[in-house]
């Protein structure tokens, strides 16, 4: 046995000799001036948009010659995966503007050096200045918004019927459901208490401390939310069926965010037709659904080699040629002022939609504190819409919401 | 139970008559569940949209596509990283195939013919360790391989390295088939050779060897298998470097990870037909060797 | 009548029997497991203190070359003329200086506390913009890393150092005999002879140790960390001993998710291994049954699913299944309400089950064939000719011998169904959300979890407490169920 043992661990230790040796990652030398090996994260769908910028990067740098590695990472991960792994994330990364405060938190983006401040804070909407900003600091350069609106089959609805949801759940569509949205997902339920008046985190959602959830409001909101699930022509649709659902006519409308334009439009093809969200009935008036919104930012990675040159980079990506080019190829909403105001008559559908939604919405907030809002609304409130809550324990419910995000 | 044998014959034969056709019916509705997804696979690889030979066919409401095309084929081969991955794949279960085999059968061969002081131990370390969840270790090992430089912002084939070396890294584990077929391998032959005057290794691959070829095309054939399957370990360790990427894990990437997944669904079907193709064939060729290694570990098990 | 009723109540009662009779032997064997620890530990003790008696005696008994070799390894082997040994033995001591000289006492000390200085930034004026420089801080992963490392090199080393001077003994008590001592050729020679065992089990075993033993001692120690989402390993994480444990078996919102969780493993490996098996073994006959052509095609149509990597099988599964998805079209075509089956949790569980179902039952199927197709003739004919029906032969020969040699698959199985990752992670990805928190759904086993905490969240510590609970889950199972079996093996009768 020993000498198994011992035959073994020889072989062992020269192993873990090598490991020993080599160290932990090995330090490169940043390159020379000039030279640059960057690595951009990006969501699927934009890369080969995003290629053609990086393209047009380069041309406008002649000097300097760049190695791209462009990967794909979506924007509700990338932020994380930065701060699990620093070393071998990318050096620009797009992502959602609510993992903002996880970031700075944890050391892994760069602060934007003081040059580029005016392009932030005078030359785009404001909202877009707030979601870049943490603790009075800009750390990352906007360039889009979005918030949520209502695609509908144009064939089975009019535009007069979207108005409202109640005329809407009530029409004569002939299809198995009139409407459906993600009921599981709190992004999409929280509309509903939002729309009946609940506020997260003070009325500009930047109060880290103002968190009265439990209230008479959010109580309206989840009962509006109960009513709706005995409602037979109103179901909730997971996002990934969504598509199919509206392709093959099971349903006339759905509530969703802009990221789902491509796939609708081909779902529906020459049905597609989108408006802002419908208003629903509280206490007898006709209130517009409140939803929540966000911006996408492009970071710099903290531990990157070349902060200057990353810091140009995003820039560049979040500048005017690139927002307008998003704007027209994948109907993003642009956070450029200027670009905003022509948008609204662009005609481009889903972006003039956001547009006309955007009064009604409320920023995602950055704080740390939002991943115990996440979960336990959204499970919460899908208990509410398939009555497996009863109305007695609602209050209870959102008191211990509350309570987590004000505890941790 | 009594059964009684003094039925006329004519009643007996009928009997046996409605039982076989009971038994077929079954047979054939069973077989029907089980292969038509299968069927259902194939003919989404080739399913096309009626007038859109590019558009996915995701969500279709019929169940059986209205037309048919190769198209997805040639996209596949001509404008995804697939061919990539599927070289990549073969390359790392041809080398987990030679490698496992050969841990697996030297292992299996030790503890079969020898007896020697930690005998027992070593058979209750396998034991325990096999009951670990398998990709509890994931992060350490992707850290170690970080640390030895084979993952991380490395060159494709240095993470393939770390891939071959995973998967066969801890093949001596799995022993317990092939020690059980050579337990059924009749000791006097070894002593016999020895008698003529043959060393160890002689007898293991002059003798055992030879002997053993069902069993070898058993391991062989479980080893080449398993990197076409596995998509956990490979994913986490490749993390977002496609282009090293195993089959496994980017057809995972497509259908269940991809913003649009109906944009990969045809693609998806049409790569898992590439894949199933051939390791069917594999195993259509040597079920016999399949059925003998299972069945002869399982015996003296 | 009255003859069959009787003979139906004898059935049930020797049923229950047997069903009593298993549980008071697992019960037995389970109190036997824990009764024999303190002997067992009382073995160990003893082993251990031979070892160091044996380790001065040698010192004092042995001839200068022994004691020499304490001190200098491979002085042993130079006094008798191993010259080669020696020079491995002292290269290896030489090596080992060297290595805690400059990484390992570094690296021990790292282990106990997990790094120290913490990544901070400050303001580079020379590159004149405000930009903040990240430098980057003590990885308490590496540390740990390294720490293991080192740790293994001290034993290992302490291992080669025993061997050198047992080596040394041995060339003494062959020189006080008259022995020549081996030459380094005949000690190469002998490894491809009487120790040829060594060869091969030391590549074997080498893989092993690198590959799943060291990561598995690694992740072990992470169970005792605080090395969670909150605290990268940037950031640094320490040392919190048993409070991942106790969090989740305390009663708490962690434990609250931990416990059912663990039962509807349990529930879920129950049911899949012995419906699948039973099920299979019932095709199996089905298919082996006198008189039905065609036996190979009937059994090619159902191991063309083993074929299919399991993946691609299940999420198509997944996709065919989901609500609005063309099997649910079909029913509701039919006159069906349209449903969703994963959105609840007994409707999601019980496709999970019905989906492993379709999965496992060709594996059980394709075994019980060969089982059966090896079944010695000559049992039957003897069988026939001392009278016995065909439904007798069935019980009293094929039955057993099925269930016999497919016993320790069947334990097999239902160890690896707890582990049984891919069906439920996609199927489901852990079944409706709702009731548990934590990352845990109605359909989440403990792997599932363990990987979701893993992957989505990097909630490493939590992930490998729950694997630790897992393994002693498993072992306690299995140690139970492999000694009550090895027990019966030896029953080797079928009569």
């Amino acid at each position: 046995m020993k000498k198994i043992f011992a035959v073994t661990m020889m072989l062992i230790i020269a192993f873990t000799m090598c490991l020993s040796a080599t160290g932990c990652t090995p330090a490169e030398e940043g390159g020379e001036s000039g030279e640059y090996n960057l690595k951009v994260w990006c969501a699927e769908l934009d890369q080969t948009m995003v290629e053609e910028m990086l393209y047009n990067y380069e041309l406008a740098n002649p000097d300097n010659t760049y190695n791209w590695t462009v990967q794909t990472v979506g924007e509700d991960v990338a932020g994380t995966r930065v701060i699990s792994e620093p070393t071998t994330a990318a050096d620009v990364f797009s992502f959602a503007s609510d993992q903002l405060g996880a970031l700075v938190n944890n050391n892994a983006i760069m602060a934007v050096p003081t040059q580029y401040y005016s392009t932030i804070a005078d030359e785009q909407i404001s909202i877009a200045e707030v979601a870049a900003k943490y603790n009075n600091q800009y750390y990352a350069y906007p360039y889009t918004y979005e918030n949520c609106f209502l695609y509908y089959n144009k064939d089975l609805l009019s535009a007069d019927q979207v108005k409202s949801l109640e005329t809407l759940i009530s029409a004569n569509t002939g299809a198995e459901y009139n409407i459906g949205m993600d009921m599981d997902d709190a992004y999409y339920t929280s509309i509903f208490l939002f729309t009946a008046g609940m506020e997260l985190f003070g009325a500009d959602g930047q109060d880290v401390t103002d968190v009265d959830i439990a209230n008479e409001y959010a109580l309206k909101g989840c009962q509006y939310i109960a009513d709706l699930g005995s409602k037979a022509k109103f179901n909730s649709i997971a996002e990934e069926e969504q598509a199919t659902a509206l392709k093959n006519g099971n349903v006339a409308a759905i509530i969703s965010g802009p990221h789902m334009v491509e796939q609708f439009k081909t779902a529906l093809g020459s049905k597609y037709a989108v408006a802002k969200l419908p208003t629903i009935k509280l206490d007898g008036k006709d209130t517009q659904m409140v939803s929540f919104s966000g911006v996408k930012l492009y970071g710099v990675n903290r531990n990157t080699k070349y902060p200057e040159e990353c810091a140009k980079l995003a820039a560049f990506l979040a500048n005017y040629d690139n927002q307008y080019i998003r704007l027209t190829d994948r109907e993003f909403c642009p956070t450029n002022l200027e670009l905003y105001a022509e948008a609204e008559n662009s005609g481009v559908q889903a972006v003039e939609v956001v547009i006309t939604q955007a009064e009604y919405t409320r920023l995602k907030p950055a704080f740390t504190q939002m991943s115990s809002y996440w979960t336990p609304m959204g499970t919460f409130l899908g208990g509410v819409f398939k009555k497996t809550q009863a109305a007695s324990a609602w209050q209870g419910q959102l008191e211990t919401i509350e309570a987590g995000l004000l505890g941790n | 139970m009594d059964y009684d044998f003094k039925k006329t014959n004519g009643g007996m034969k009928r009997r046996k008559a409605i039982s076989k056709s009971a038994i077929y019916t079954i047979l054939t509705i069973l077989s029907i569940c089980w292969i038509l997804p299968l069927i259902w696979l194939i003919l989404q690889s080739f399913g096309m949209e009626p007038d859109a030979p590019y558009q996915s066919t995701y969500g279709s409401p019929d169940i059986l596509p209205s037309h048919y095309t190769v198209n997805w084929y040639v996209k596949l081969f001509t404008e995804t990283e697939f061919p990539t991955w599927y070289l990549n794949t073969l390359i790392i279960s041809l080398a987990c195939m030679v490698l496992s085999t050969f841990f697996t059968l030297s292992m299996a061969y030790v503890m079969s013919r020898f007896r020697f002081k930690s005998r027992k131990t070593i058979q209750n370390i396998g034991l325990i360790l096999g009951m670990f969840p398998g990709f509890m270790s994931m992060v350490a090992i992707y850290y170690i391989f970080k640390g030895i430089g084979l993952a991380g912002n490395v060159e494709n084939w240095k993470q393939i390295l770390a891939l071959i070396m995973v998967y066969s890294g801890s093949a001596a584990l799995g022993y317990y088939v092939s020690k059980g077929f050579f337990d059924t391998v009749s000791k006097s032959l070894d002593e016999a050779a020895r008698i003529d005057g043959a060393t160890n290794s002689q007898v293991f691959r002059k003798i055992m060897l030879p002997l053993s070829k069902p069993i070898i095309v058993y391991t062989a054939l479980m080893s080449f298998t398993a990197p076409w399957g596995d998509f956990i370990f490979a994913s986490f360790i490749l993390k977002e470097n496609s282009g090293a990427y195993t089959v496994a894990v980017g057809l995972y990437r497509w259908i269940a990870m991809a913003e649009i997944p109906a944009q990969w669904y045809n693609l998806f079907a049409a790569g898992a037909v590439c894949v199933a193709v051939p390791i069917t064939i594999l195993f259509l060729l040597l079920q016999r060797y399949f059925v003998e290694g299972i069945t002869g570990g399982a015996v003296k098990g | 009548m009255t003859g069959s009723s009787n003979k139906a109540s004898r059935f049930f009662a020797n049923v229950g029997n047997k069903i009593a009779g298993w549980f008071r032997n697992f019960g037995r064997s389970f109190v036997g497991f824990f009764r024999k620890i303190p002997t067992n530990l009382k073995k160990f003790g003893r082993k251990i203190a031979d070892g160091f008696v044996r380790f001065g005696r040698n010192f004092a008994e042995g001839d200068a070359g022994v004691r020499c070799s304490y001190f200098i390894m491979g002085s042993g082997a130079f006094a008798h003329g191993q010259i080669v040994k020696g020079l491995g033995y002292l290269a290896i001591e030489l090596l080992f200086i060297l290595y805690m000289a400059f990484n390992g006492v570094g690296s021990l000390a790292g282990l106990v506390t997990l790094g120290t200085n913490f990544t901070y930034t400050y303001y580079d004026v020379d590159l004149g913009t405000g930009i903040e420089v990240n430098v980057p801080g003590d990885n308490s992963m590496l540390f740990l890393l390294y720490g293991v490392v080192a740790v293994i090199v001290v034993f290992a080393f302490i291992a080669v150092y025993l061997l050198n001077i047992r080596s040394a003994v041995a060339n003494y008590k062959d020189s006080v005999i008259g022995v020549k001592p081996s030459t380094f050729r005949q000690d190469m020679q002998s490894l491809f002879d009487k120790k040829f065992y060594i060869l091969l089990l030391v590549v074997a075993f080498a893989g092993v140790v690198i590959f799943t033993i060291l990561p598995l001692i690694f992740m072990i120690l992470i169970a005792f960390t605080n090395y969670d989402s909150a605290h990268p390993e940037t950031s640094g994480f320490t040392w919190v001993g048993f409070e991942n444990f106790i969090k989740l078996l305390g009663s708490n919102d962690l434990s609250s998710t931990f416990f059912p969780v663990l039962g509807w493993t349990i529930v879920w490996a129950i049911c899949a291994t012995f419906l699948n098996y039973f099920l299979g073994v019932g095709l199996a006959l089905l298919i082996n049954s006198k008189g039905i052509k065609g036996k190979k095609i009937w059994r090619l149509c159902f191991v063309l699913t083993i074929a299919i990597p399991q993946f691609v099988s299940l999420l198509l599964m997944r996709s065919m299944l989901s609500e609005f998805g063309p099997i649910m079209n079909l029913l509701v075509q039919l006159g069906f309400p349209r449903t969703n089956w994963f959105e609840t949790a007994s409707s999601a569980r019980l496709i999970v089950i019905s989906v492993n179902l379709w999965i496992g039952i060709p594996y059980s199927m394709l075994i019980t064939s060969g089982i059966l197709m090896n079944i010695p003739q000559d049992l039957y004919e003897s069988a026939r000719i001392d009278g016995a029906g065909k439904f007798k032969m069935f019980r009293k020969i094929t039955l057993p011998y099925i269930l016999f040699v497919t016993g320790p698959y069947l334990i097999t199985q239902f160890i690896g169904n707890i582990n049984n990752f891919n069906v439920i992670y996609l199927l489901t990805g852990g079944g409706p959300f709702g009731e548990l928190s934590q990352g845990a759904g109605s359909t989440s086993l403990l792997v599932t979890w363990l990987y979701s905490l893993t992957n989505d969240t990097g909630n490493y510590n939590l992930a490998s407490t729950i694997g630790i609970l897992t393994f002693i889950i498993c072992s306690i199972v299995s140690l139970i169920t492999y000694r009550r079996s090895s027990s019966t093996k030896n029953e080797e009768d079928f009569q």
